[in-house]
């Protein structure tokens, strides 16, 4: 796997609260394929984001990333150590792994035209490039992200352009530097339904055509199921349920997933009712002794509520090998799975 | 459903904007529909088909031509706009801008009590606030918390029970599940039903959400560059007349069927 793909270990990011330092990442391991999209779903403050952020070294202080390493294809990286700046930093973020955000009104330059910002990435990672070179170079990344006639977008600026417009152009802004993986944090939810559904297809076709890893911060599962192959779902900073994406919404086994899926509007058939989760996610630093999900789970026992759940992996009737493994968090339906 | 009395009825709304240059676009274009007692009504369309312009036009917060009346004691009238405002309520996509930051929950509320129903007694205000927290399934202690000290869902619930303390017929949601995470979506759509069966509201669910319409609404309204090109029971979906219904309705993000293929 390290030889094609990005591995995450004992990622740990901590923000301070009350005079301490509490986890909003505690401890997770992730792995993202070259040319597959791994989703990352669950409820806002679940530590998605900041986990998104700090595979770029990106977490701004007062939080920081307290451990964690990153293998990307046989590089390592410390990332609370080598990556808040200098050369390590910048290896890694950019050029190894890209960014593309929600909001791409805040991540474009309103002063500088698309031209501009695309041959800023591209002037970095070829520094003698001539003029007509970057225009040549900037007119297919337009068009590698889905603008059929990009010439006439070089002069434009981000205000001018529409939001799924300005999505794409973020997008090329990204790859200009040659990323092999790509985090995208909820990359289409400032976007209608039409717009959200050609992005995701762009970067599915990206990730097949050529080979880009991406790992799709999401809190649409359906979404998720559509273009992914792999889905985590992350609960109080932790993985707490993983595997193939489309497996885990007809089947989910945790019952945070269970929930997630009950909960979902997009879930068919459409007479099925909706169920709400009552209750909120503990805050960083809130945790329970047990399972974080203990206090709003319908099926928790005595066990959970006194000993932290490991993520262990199952072996299913797809038998081991399959990738991706189905991994577990939750030690009683772990036990139904493997008589 | 089809029995219920209008609470609501729209005739030929219009809504422009002056673009760059003087010339005027046409967000809105003659929009008539009626919103019945109890009704869920979802309006879909994608960006820029005139979505929010009908919400705001609906409560006077942008200048639009047409009639909007309003059923007082069985009989649509056309109100002043500050009658009007009473009898329907908008409530927003994103509570934490729609809140003041700096006044705490029992204070927006009683602002209100105070000003639009011109309740004098303090206790009859705090007594009625408590009411409205209770029926969005908030409790007192929530009263004296500020919006950024609440979660999304949370504040999402006291931005409805603000709109509730004027006692309106109907509630103009626009949106107001786009922040926030589908467990507490859920949440938000079950205090709607809720509100409807209880005090008879009427619900205009201003939506992207295509599934969300298709699940929860009585009746859609699709909107595609300002007008209504399809309008009726929310199982129209499954077989859509209109092109443009077609289209958005197979944009959807579609959820995994354990018969489709790899």
């Amino acid at each position: 796997m390290s030889a094609s793909g990005l591995e995450v270990r004992g990622l740990r990011v901590q923000y301070p609260r009350d005079g301490r330092f509490v986890d909003a990442v505690a401890g997770v391991e992730l792995e993202i394929a070259r040319g597959s999209i791994h989703a990352l779903a669950g409820e806002s403050g679940c530590g998605k984001s900041s986990l998104a952020l700090a595979l770029l070294g990106l977490v701004r202080a007062p939080g920081r990333v307290s451990a964690g390493r990153v293998d990307c294809e046989g590089e390592a990286f410390e990332l609370g150590r080598d990556l808040g700046r200098g050369n390590a930093a910048a290896a890694l973020r950019g050029r190894a792994v890209g960014l593309l955000l929600q909001e791409s009104a805040l991540a474009l330059d309103p002063l500088q035209s698309v031209e501009r910002q695309i041959g800023d990435g591209l002037r970095r990672v070829s520094p003698g490039a001539a003029r007509d070179e970057l225009r040549a170079r900037t007119l297919a990344l337009l068009e590698r992200v889905g603008f059929e006639d990009p010439a006439p977008l070089l002069a434009r600026f981000p205000h001018e352009l529409s939001g799924g417009m300005r999505q794409r152009v973020q997008l090329a802004c990204a790859l200009a530097l040659g990323p092999r993986f790509l985090v995208a944090d909820e990359p289409t939810a400032s976007l209608d339904a039409r717009l959200s559904r050609r992005i995701l297809e762009l970067l599915r076709d990206l990730a097949a055509r050529e080979g880009l890893g991406v790992l799709l911060v999401t809190h649409d599962l359906a979404a998720a199921a559509q273009v992914a192959q792999h889905l985590s779902v992350m609960y109080a900073g932790a993985v707490v349920e993983s595997g193939p994406a489309r497996e885990l919404l007809l089947a989910p086994r945790h019952p945070y997933t269970e929930a997630l899926v009950r909960a979902s509007a997009a879930r068919e058939p459409f007479d099925a009712p909706l169920e709400s989760l009552a209750g909120r996610a503990p805050r960083p630093g809130e945790l329970p002794a047990g399972c974080a999900f203990a206090p709003r789970c319908a099926f928790a026992l005595a066990t959970c509520r006194t000993s932290a759940p490991p993520l262990v992996e199952l072996e299913l009737e797809l038998g081991v090998g399959v990738a991706p493994a189905r991994q577990l968090a939750c030690p009683p339906r772990a036990r139904e799975v493997r008589p | 459903m089809s029995t219920a009395r209008a609470v609501l009825d729209v005739r030929e709304l219009s809504v422009s904007y002056r673009a760059r240059g003087g010339a005027r676009t046409a967000a809105l274009r003659g929009v008539s529909f009626e919103l019945r007692e109890r009704e869920f009504l979802a309006v879909v369309g994608a960006s820029g088909s005139g979505k929010s312009s009908l919400a705001k036009a609906l409560v006077g917060l942008v200048p639009a031509s047409g009639s909007v009346r309003v059923a007082v004691d069985g009989e649509l009238r056309e109100l002043d706009l500050a009658a009007r405002r009473r009898a329907v309520q908008l409530v927003f996509q994103d509570p934490g801008a729609s809140l003041d930051p700096r006044m705490r929950v029992g204070a927006a509320l009683d602002e209100v009590l105070a000003a639009v129903r011109g309740l004098r007694s303090r206790d009859q205000r705090r007594e009625q606030a408590l009411e409205r927290l209770a029926s969005v399934g908030l409790g007192p202690e929530v009263l004296g918390a500020a919006p950024r000290q609440l979660s999304g869902g949370q504040r999402q619930r006291v931005a409805i029970a603000r709109a509730l303390c004027v006692d309106p017929r109907v509630l103009v949601c626009d949106e107001v599940l786009s922040a926030l995470d589908s467990p507490v979506q859920a949440q938000v759509l079950e205090l709607l039903a809720r509100l409807r069966a209880e005090r008879g509201l009427a619900v205009l669910f201003v939506t992207h959400d295509l599934a969300v319409a298709r699940r929860c609404a009585d009746r859609v309204a699709v909107l595609h560059e300002g007008a209504i090109v399809e309008c009726g029971p929310a199982e129209l979906f499954d077989a859509p007349r209109h092109a443009h219904t077609r289209e958005l309705w197979a944009a959807r993000p579609r959820w995994p069927a354990h018969d489709d293929g790899r």
